[in-house]
């Protein structure tokens, strides 16, 4: 906490030193949740690259009030929402279903290859669930923030945070129960 | 419901990785944004943003924006666009509510940016030039540059180069242009301190009194460009390409104090004896130093702006910042071999809080997190026996019962006093009054009120009469008497009571009751506190004649004078333990340069037929130690105690780890009984890359050793058992270290702060010739959770213990520690 405090000052007064640093810290991290939230690799790459481009820009008169953290992985849950968004504008354009195909959920075949069985199967199932139960579901888990910070996020009350959050667990169980079935 | 635990976690495990490309993409793009950004930043902004014409756009563009966003919500927009417009008007609120925060604080800073002004004080606007807000930057150094002190030119260039507007513009190059105007003017009395940083200076004069000499790193000898020297922590000039420098002397004092400060370096102060008409040439060295880097905050974790952050127990100058807006601090120059130091936060709004700190390793940072914590207001009215109001009366706290960071006030005319803002707990209240008895009280104050009214009734004093004889039954002429304490509380009454010519005083607002000891000084008799029996119509009071050291430095080879050197003092540890001496003799020594190679203890009222422990070092020499060297009378007929130095006896050795390749950077530190309390004063070596060090003037006491180096296990040694030839140290072999993680937790298994985690080296052979043990290895403070982390962890059985912040022992635990171990250790558990 207060690493990233010095590391924003720093920034503040234009260090590539501090900037790099917490590029460094908070890549790996951003990347799971954007590709947790997404499913494409390319995409996910995308949004974190745009969230440190424009953390970047405003550096200089940036404040930071709370945790980096939370606040960079904020940036990824907003950027993340503008690309399903513009997926879905995209999908109703050219009168598809499922915005999501499902080649694209894992599209590196190195990564493919290297991916445990299993997490390629989880990363199928959250593919498939509402996406409000993904997010819920992802920055919980994943993103290490409270029901009430997601319920912020989104506009809405906690107990629904609770509901999506528990109503897509319960999906990723069912389908994941009855992929193991087939 | 043990599938959706399994689920989340297998979420868990999702671990994604940014490939090197994506790397190389991002942060490419990521650090041309960060420039960009620079061009466009927040001065030359605001300057267009002030603008008349800005403004008014401004206005037109937010009125345009108003009527479209009403004109939207009077269309209605869908129930995710309102909520959208609900969370941004909850930002619009939060950013508000941060604008006005700023807005008072830069009011406040620009506030006391003035007050400084119109004090003239040049430390406290630097201090703000550094710490405050943009636009109190640009303000300050209007100040200065009106001011026209030539100090403060590096200061300003520093800022000047930074500035990011137009050149025309620059408010730091125009204080520059104009402290530069001030200095073309010739100045009647310029002194050296005045002068232009880096500015080729003229041989000096030989009628000049004062101090010229290089400032050169103590590991590599290269010189420093650009130190700060000057006779006081403020007024500073900076060294030249060669690290030289020269200081004009105008003070009528023998001795003056050299500070000395570099970046990167830790701060010295140095004691010159100074010699009229002539030019002490000395060389300075400076170790690597290291840094403290905190945040201040209050219990509600929110950073607390304009806290003062002060070190509190060095003799060398270190400057003292002020926290900025997100509540950071940093303090640079502090000396990595000290035990610890206390750092002091003081800020108007709270109680001070004071925290001793371990330093960080050279060259590194600490992180320190403190917290202030509300306080009371103490506020009462002070009356007399027949309850009238006094006015006059000084009153003040204490806690310790020492009176170095006690708050006081005065009553008016109604009898009223107001204390500052006293720390919850235990209150030491007192008051003293010219013509009433000293008042002293405790009390508890509880956290829950912010205001406590506590009256004071002081009673009626009596006239307390005494006599100040020596041993001998002489009187003591002109000496002057003092309340030293009253009741537990030092030093509360200053007034002084002087003797006639019989020895004879009077003390007129005594107290009638209670503990009170006095304090005698004078010229020719040591200072010592005696208790006075209140029962006695006169006291008695029988001083020690002083009298004072002297010395002889000789070569023991050819018994010819040593002409330069220095000496330093402490009790003996072989007779009675005297005090008396000024920290200086104990710390950095006194420097003589006799061509006779004569010394003695000059103005120190040393109590006559006292022992004492007295060190000389000479550049070439081995230093040495002489215990006890008794205190003479001041006489004519001088009996000089000899001191013949050995000519230096230089060791070489090598620090390799156990596969054979040479340590580069490991610290070696010596020290012996003569030595061992001052931690400071050990002599230090490092290896270069072939892992060799070197080292000499260690002195005739049988010599222990300590080796650090990062990754490594530290180990302590006797120097004798390392001896493979005169001289010559067979090769010191260093396993991988350990490392420790784990928390400190209290019986409700929360975290403890702040607790001090060690594990000791073991001193081995070493504790066969000491009589004190120091504690050696590393150690760190734990985190706002609890948690520490530490590395360099010696192996084998290791003794770890943690002590709280207030120094209460927590744990104390033994593990076996393997090269390479790294072991969860918790304590409270």
């Amino acid at each position: 906490m207060l690493e990233d405090k010095l590391l924003v000052l720093k920034c503040r007064h234009g260090s590539k030193d501090a900037m790099c640093r917490i590029y460094q810290k908070y890549k790996d991290y951003l990347l799971t949740l954007a590709k947790g939230l997404l499913g494409e690799q390319a995409e996910a790459e995308d949004v974190v690259h745009d969230v440190f481009v424009s953390f970047a820009r405003s550096a200089r008169q940036f404040q930071l009030t709370g945790s980096l953290r939370n606040y960079l992985a904020t940036c990824v849950r907003n950027l993340a929402r503008d690309k399903i968004r513009s997926r879905i504008r995209k999908a109703e354009a050219a009168d598809l279903v499922n915005p999501i195909p499902d080649s694209s959920w894992t599209d590196n075949p190195e990564q493919r290859v290297v991916e445990d069985e299993e997490i390629k199967r989880l990363r199928q199932a959250l593919s498939l669930i509402p996406y409000e139960q993904r997010e819920a579901v992802i920055l919980h888990v994943k993103g290490g923030m409270k029901f009430k910070e997601i319920a912020k996020l989104q506009g809405v009350s906690v107990s629904t945070i609770n509901g999506r959050y528990r109503y897509g667990l319960d999906k990723l169980r069912s389908l994941l129960n009855s992929e193991i079935q087939k | 419901m043990r599938i959706a635990e399994n689920i989340e976690r297998m979420i868990e495990k999702l671990h994604d990785t940014t490939s090197a490309q994506m790397d190389e993409r991002v942060l490419g793009d990521v650090l041309r944004a960060l420039a960009e950004s620079k061009k466009t930043s927040a001065p030359t902004r605001r300057k267009i943003m002030k603008s008349r014409i800005t403004k008014l756009a401004a206005a037109a563009v937010l009125l345009l924006g108003l009527f479209t966003l009403s004109k939207y919500l009077i269309s209605g927009g869908t129930p995710r666009h309102t909520e959208q417009t609900h969370m941004a008007t909850a930002r619009q609120d939060e950013n508000q509510r941060e604008v006005t925060r700023h807005q008072v604080l830069l009011e406040r800073e620009l506030e006391t940016a003035k007050q400084l002004f119109e004090r003239q004080d040049l430390a406290g606007l630097l201090q703000l030039l550094r710490a405050g807000q943009d636009l109190t930057k640009m303000w300050v150094a209007e100040y200065l540059g009106q001011i026209g002190d030539g100090s403060v030119l590096s200061a300003l260039q520093i800022f000047a180069k930074q500035w990011q507007g137009s050149e025309q513009d620059n408010p730091f190059q125009e204080a520059i242009g104009a402290i530069q105007e001030r200095q073309a003017k010739p100045e009647p009395q310029a002194t050296a301190s005045r002068q232009e940083p880096n500015e080729p200076q003229a041989p000096p004069e030989e009628s000049q009194t004062g101090v010229a000499g290089i400032v050169i790193d103590k590991n590599t000898a290269r010189p420093i460009h650009g130190a700060q020297v000057g006779f006081s922590p403020t007024e500073t000039l900076a060294t030249d390409a060669e690290g030289q420098f020269m200081l004009t002397y105008t003070e009528p004092y023998e001795e003056a104090s050299v500070y000395v400060k570099a970046s990167g370096y830790a701060s010295r102060k140095i004691v010159v004896r100074m010699k009229t008409g002539s030019i002490q040439y000395i060389t300075i060295e400076l170790s690597p130093g290291s840094k403290l880097v905190g945040i201040v905050t209050d219990p509600n974790g929110y950073p607390i702006q304009g806290a003062k952050v002060e070190v509190a127990n060095l003799t060398y100058l270190v400057l003292c910042p002020v926290t900025d807006a997100e509540g950071l601090f940093e303090i640079d120059g502090l000396d990595p071999v000290v035990d610890s130091y206390i750092v002091l936060v003081m800020h108007p709004m709270y109680p001070g809080v004071l925290v001793s700190l371990p330093p960080a390793p050279a060259g590194q940072k600490q992180y320190q997190e403190i917290v202030l914590k509300p306080g009371v207001v103490v506020f009462g009215k002070v009356t007399n026996s027949q309850g009238t109001p006094i006015s006059g009366v000084t009153v003040g706290n204490t806690r310790s019962g020492a009176m170095w960071n006690c708050l006081r006030a005065e009553t008016d005319e109604k009898g009223m006093y107001r204390l500052g803002i006293v720390e919850v707990g235990e209150l030491v209240l007192w008051a003293t009054h010219g013509r009433y008895a000293p008042f002293v009280k405790t009390t508890v104050l509880a956290g829950a009120q912010a205001e406590r009214r506590i009256d004071i009734q002081l009673k009626d004093a009596r006239t307390l009469h005494g006599r100040v004889i020596d041993s001998d039954g002489d009187p003591i002429p002109e000496a002057t008497v003092t309340i030293s304490e009253y009741n537990g509380v030092t030093n509360l009454d200053r007034r002084r009571h002087s003797c006639d010519s019989d020895g004879r005083f009077a003390i007129p607002n005594a107290p009638t009751d209670g503990e009170l000891d006095l304090r005698v000084f004078g010229k020719g008799i040591t200072g010592k506190a005696h208790k006075v029996d209140l029962g006695q119509d006169e006291c008695l009071i029988v001083v020690s004649r002083s009298g004072r050291i002297y010395g002889k430095v000789v070569d023991a080879t050819t018994n010819e004078p040593i002409t330069k050197f220095v000496v330093k003092m402490t009790f003996s540890q072989v007779g009675p333990r005297t005090s008396g001496y000024s920290a200086t003799w104990a710390d950095e020594g006194h420097t003589f340069d006799s061509p006779e190679g004569l010394f003695d203890t000059g103005r120190e009222d040393l109590p006559v037929n006292g022992q004492y422990r007295m060190t000389v070092h000479a550049e070439g020499f081995d230093p040495l130690t002489l215990d006890p060297v008794v205190v003479q009378p001041v006489s004519e007929d001088l009996n000089r105690t000899l001191f013949r130095l050995q000519r230096a006896t230089i060791f070489a050795g090598r620090v390799i780890a156990s596969d054979g390749q040479p340590i580069k950077g490991a610290t070696l530190v010596f020290f012996s009984n003569g030595n061992v309390q001052e931690r400071e004063s050990w002599p230090r070596a490092v290896t270069d890359k072939a892992g060799i060090f070197t080292i000499s003037g260690l002195g005739s006491e049988p010599q222990c050793l300590f080796v650090s180096a990062a990754d490594f296990t530290p180990r302590a040694y006797l120097m004798t058992d390392l001896l493979e030839a005169p001289g010559l140290l067979v090769d010191i072999v260093l396993d991988r270290a350990a490392n420790l993680v784990g928390r400190v937790v209290d019986e409700n298994c929360k975290g403890i702060v702040n607790a001090h985690v060690h594990a000791f080296v073991d001193l081995g052979r070493a504790r066969d010739v000491l009589t004190r043990f120091p504690n050696l290895g590393p150690s760190i403070h734990t985190d706002k959770d609890g948690y520490y982390q530490l590395s360099g962890v010696p192996t084998g059985q290791v003794q770890v213990s943690v002590m709280s912040a207030q120094n209460y022992e927590i744990g104390h635990k033994k593990v076996n520690l393997e090269p390479g171990d790294s072991m969860e250790l918790n304590f409270g558990d």
